[in-house]
């Protein structure tokens, strides 16, 4: 995949969502499952570190782009992230008040109360991957609980299950060390 | 407007590149994989708290009914009927012009 395919992949994905993690599961479905250039792993960890930087949820494209093609990789991820941003900057101007009419702002719920359920589509195949021994479910729903009841960054829940499972792994509770 | 938007998202695009870059030089390190292993892990549990992120504002002004149909909808029609995520937001988009929730306070 060249970087120009790669920034339209990317930007497919972030110009038809309107929430930073939502376009992942067009990113999935086209580079993980049917172009094969990224792994579900890849993945998975370009959302690690996006959470461990500051700056939108969505600059794991970035991530993703540096997977697939190094460092014009993460530019075309860059680019593909801010063109929805600043063409839509551009079109308020021209669209202004009817961008609050309510089949405008309706149709904008659609996607993003879709957005939700694919994400959730999308979190069973990471989560296969990713969980492979009961300390790494125990991990997952912790940190689902965390998230859920506490105003906690995700760094931190990332952070501190980085530390639980070495610690885990120093005492010999789970292989790996 | 414009260059301060794109001026802004550099520095943090350039730290998640900076990131990844160390990340995979650290692919052979044993005790890295494992902090990994267990960062990946949480990454999936901020997948599925992303999702209730996005349904919260809308979980007073949607009506159940509405709730139900997009984001099951949504989520069914990708995990069972293997539709692609396009098509399922160009659903939802439709939809969503046809059916307006109420905007969220």
């Amino acid at each position: 995949v060249s970087s120009l395919a790669l920034y339209l992949h990317f930007l497919k994905a972030t110009a038809t969502t309107f929430a930073g993690l939502a376009s992942l599961p067009v990113i999935q479905a086209d580079l993980v499952e049917h172009h094969h250039v990224l792994t579900n792993q890849q993945l998975n960890v370009s959302i690690v570190i996006t959470r461990s930087t500051p700056g939108p949820a969505g600059l794991y494209v970035v991530s993703a782009g540096y997977f697939v093609d190094g460092f014009w990789g993460a530019v075309a991820g860059w680019a593909a992230m801010t063109t929805p941003a600043v063409i839509a900057v551009a079109l308020l101007r021209f669209v202004g008040r009817r961008a609050q009419h309510p089949r405008a702002t309706g149709a904008i719920q659609g996607v993003v109360l879709a957005s939700a359920g694919l994400l959730w589509t999308d979190a069973l195949p990471l989560g296969r991957q990713a969980i492979t021994d009961p300390l790494l479910l125990v991990i997952l729903v912790l940190g689902v609980g965390v998230l859920l009841t506490r105003r906690v960054e995700s760094l931190w829940v990332i952070v501190g299950s980085a530390i639980i499972y070495l610690a885990a792994a120093s005492l010999r509770v789970v292989a790996g060390l | 407007m414009l260059v301060a938007l794109i001026a802004g998202s550099v520095p943090c695009a350039a730290m998640a590149l900076g990131l990844t870059a160390v990340y995979d030089s650290w692919s052979d390190d044993a005790v890295a994989q494992v902090a990994i292993r267990g960062a990946l892990a949480a990454a999936v549990a901020v997948t599925i708290m992303t999702g209730v992120i996005l349904v919260r504002p809308f979980w007073r002004s949607a009506s159940r009914g509405q709730l139900g149909v997009f984001v099951g909808g949504a989520f069914a029609a990708a995990q069972f009927a293997h539709v692609t995520p396009l098509l399922v937001l160009l659903v939802a988009a439709l939809a969503g012009l046809a059916w307006p929730a109420r905007s969220p306070r």
